[in-house]
């Protein structure tokens, strides 16, 4: 589903040049729930944002379903990406303006797929939001917005879900239902890349590496 | 989910950007509006105002055109009962007599047989109306203790010429012991009608006296020919014959003189241009007047209309080139408020742009949505700019007519000028937009 190999980024800042990632190489299949931990700064987000096709490495491979996204015109990568890949963030980054409905089918932006509505009505009841649907980011509770991200990362069925820290401003009973969904659907098949500090987050990964200034240690 | 519905649901979240994005089109919009509204009702008022003027000279004009015609028809009335009353007098003398004798001195001293009149008269001769004979002479009247030089004329009444009908007499007839007196000798004798007056040895009753003339018939007096040939010892002869012609001008004398020449040989004609010549003359000036000041007044209009029409080409001239850098000014400065606003707009979606560019949309659909909301704001920006600038310039031409000063190819073409405007200012907000790295956002977190 995810291999990267031997990825490295470099950040170059006029202070200096930092290495975000060095020479990473990791492995997701279909079932597989992986949790990178490191303390802030160790390249966590570097590393979600290459897995997410988003962040172009300096060296090395990231292959996605088999295929390189840093091969692909921005645009097919784009379109690769709102096929294949779901995010969920710290921050939620859900749309201000739109509704919890209207957020959670934005994917469909991207990608045109019949059952869309139907697909994001599902995915609302399932993260007990039905009262919520009509409600703007502003009117939910953190948990809620998680929640609502959630179920947007899931809208066009991708089969890798990569989260950075999506329990990080969460209670704990929030946080579990975010944990569970996100194991449930490895158990589904899909492939989940989490990045966090939080031993507790991690623990409900099947597999935890850790990631020191950018290098990963413990394999996966 | 659609991109319209993306770009609606943030228009009515950031209301306030939209509006200002807005308020700037409508200022363009209206601005190109009202200077254009204006210039059409300029236009429409100038035709107004020139319609006016050439109606208000064409009425003048046909008064005085009316004027030149009642003065025309004033003329040929008058001519034709001056000519029926006087006509052009021809004085049909003896050719060796003198004419400056036979005014100032009188009377004539040659005398032409009284037969000529007759001669004439049966001559056929188209031109000439009546023919009297006359002998003149100046003779002594007396009256009472009073005596007066009068030119004293025997006359008798109008010979019919023989080729048409008899015409009422031109001249009274005076009855043998009877005589008309002119208004001079009248006063002079003291003598009114029925008083007794004396000549030649014989007595005369006065029957008539004429109006004052202003002239020698004021010291004139007439009798019967027959008689005054015989107290003059002249029978069978006379000193002239009066021929007056009408309806012929002075043109025509010339030939009558000749066709008199003709008939009666051993005799000259004279004109005698009297007061009717004189009135006929200065009429024919007062009708050329006439004219000539209609030709004045449609000149002085037609340059009233011409002055008229270049201080409003003047006038429209100033405006055009006061709005000719109002306008793009305005236009200018409308664009930049749009590219700022759409610049702030960019900048505060930014987070936003990058998680959507996450979820997996492509430049182009974050470039569309950008386009579109600046095309939105271009065309509600237009609409209301178009219908504020109309009124606004309706208003300020008080112009009741707003049918005549919309034009509308004006909002055909201020509606998509304002979208290509809102979207051209646009243009490098949306490509930032479109080109932001949404991995720098996210990785900001």
């Amino acid at each position: 589903m995810l291999e990267l190999c031997e990825v490295s980024k470099l950040y170059r800042r006029p202070d200096g040049t930092v290495t975000a990632l060095r020479d990473v190489s990791l492995k997701l299949g279909a079932g597989d729930f992986l949790a990178v931990q490191g303390h802030s700064g160790s390249g966590k987000t570097t590393l979600l944002l290459s897995a997410g096709a988003l962040l172009a490495p300096d060296a090395g491979k990231v292959l996605l379903a088999g295929e390189d996204p840093y091969a692909l015109s921005p645009e097919r990568r784009a379109a690769l990406r709102g096929r294949k890949i779901g995010f969920v963030f710290q921050q939620f980054h859900l749309v201000s303006y739109l509704s919890v409905r209207e957020n959670v089918l934005a994917p469909s932006l991207a990608v045109e797929a019949d059952g869309s509505a139907a697909r994001a009505d599902e995915l609302i009841a399932r993260f007990g939001l039905s009262d919520r649907v009509n409600h703007l980011p502003a009117e939910l509770s953190t948990g809620e917005r998680q929640r609502v991200a959630l179920a947007r990362a899931l809208l066009n069925r991708p089969s890798l879900l990569l989260a950075d820290e999506p329990t990080g401003n969460l209670d704990a009973a929030n946080a579990r239902t975010v944990l569970d969904a996100l194991a449930e659907f490895a158990d589904a098949g899909g492939a989940v890349l989490l990045v966090t500090h939080h031993d507790d987050a991690a623990a409900a990964a099947r597999h935890i590496v850790r990631l020191t200034n950018g290098k990963l240690e413990g394999g996966a | 989910m659609t991109l319209w519905r993306l770009v609606r649901r943030e228009i009515l979240h950031r209301k306030l950007n939209f509006a200002l994005g807005v308020l700037s089109v409508l200022a363009a919009a209206g601005s190109l509006a009202a200077t254009v509204t204006l210039l059409r009702a300029h236009d429409l008022r100038t035709e107004q105002i020139v319609s006016a003027k050439i109606a208000e000279v064409n009425r003048e004009v046909e008064q005085r055109r009316q004027i030149a015609a009642a003065s025309a028809a004033e003329l040929e009335e008058a001519y034709r009962k001056i000519m029926l009353k006087f006509g052009y007098n021809l004085l049909i003398l003896p050719a060796d007599q003198s004419v400056t004798d036979y005014h100032v001195g009188g009377g004539a001293d040659t005398y032409m047989p009284e037969a000529a009149v007759k001669t004439l008269s049966e001559s056929g001769i188209m031109t000439v109306q009546h023919l009297l004979p006359i002998v003149q002479r100046k003779q002594v009247l007396v009256a009472g203790d009073r005596r007066l030089e009068v030119h004293l004329v025997g006359c008798r009444g109008e010979v019919p010429l023989a080729h048409r009908d008899p015409m009422k007499p031109l001249l009274s007839t005076v009855p043998a012991g009877g005589m008309i007196v002119g208004q001079e000798v009248a006063r002079e004798l003291g003598v009114k009608p029925g008083d007794s007056v004396r000549t030649l040895e014989a007595d005369f009753q006065v029957i008539k006296v004429y109006e004052a003339r202003g002239n020698q018939d004021d010291f004139s007096a007439w009798i019967e020919l027959a008689q005054a040939q015989k107290l003059l010892g002249v029978e069978g002869k006379i000193t002239g014959i009066l021929a007056l012609s009408c309806v012929c001008t002075r043109a025509q004398l010339d030939e009558i003189k000749k066709d008199i020449a003709r008939i009666l040989p051993g005799t000259r004609v004279h004109t005698m241009v009297n007061d009717a010549v004189i009135r006929y003359e200065s009429r024919f000036q007062a009708a050329q007047e006439a004219e000539a000041r209609k030709t004045l007044a449609r000149r002085q209009g037609d340059r009233d209309i011409e002055r008229q029409r270049e201080s409003r080409a003047q006038l429209k001239g100033e405006i055009q080139s006061l709005t000719g850098w109002i306008v793009p000014l305005i236009l200018v400065g409308s664009a930049l408020a749009i590219a700022l606003l759409a610049l702030s707009n960019v900048r505060e979606r930014r987070r936003e742009i990058g998680v959507l560019r996450a979820l997996g949309l492509r430049s182009r659909q974050v470039f569309a949505v950008f386009l579109t909301r600046a095309v939105l704001t271009g065309v509600v920006g237009a609409c209301a700019g178009y219908l504020a600038g109309f009124a606004a310039a309706a208003a300020w031409a008080r112009s009741p007519a707003l049918s005549e000063i919309f034009d509308p190819a004006l909002p055909a073409i201020a509606l998509p000028a304002a979208a290509l405007l809102a979207a051209l200012a646009s243009w490098a907000p949306a490509t930032l937009a479109a080109r932001q790295d949404p991995a720098v956002v996210l990785r900001e977190e």
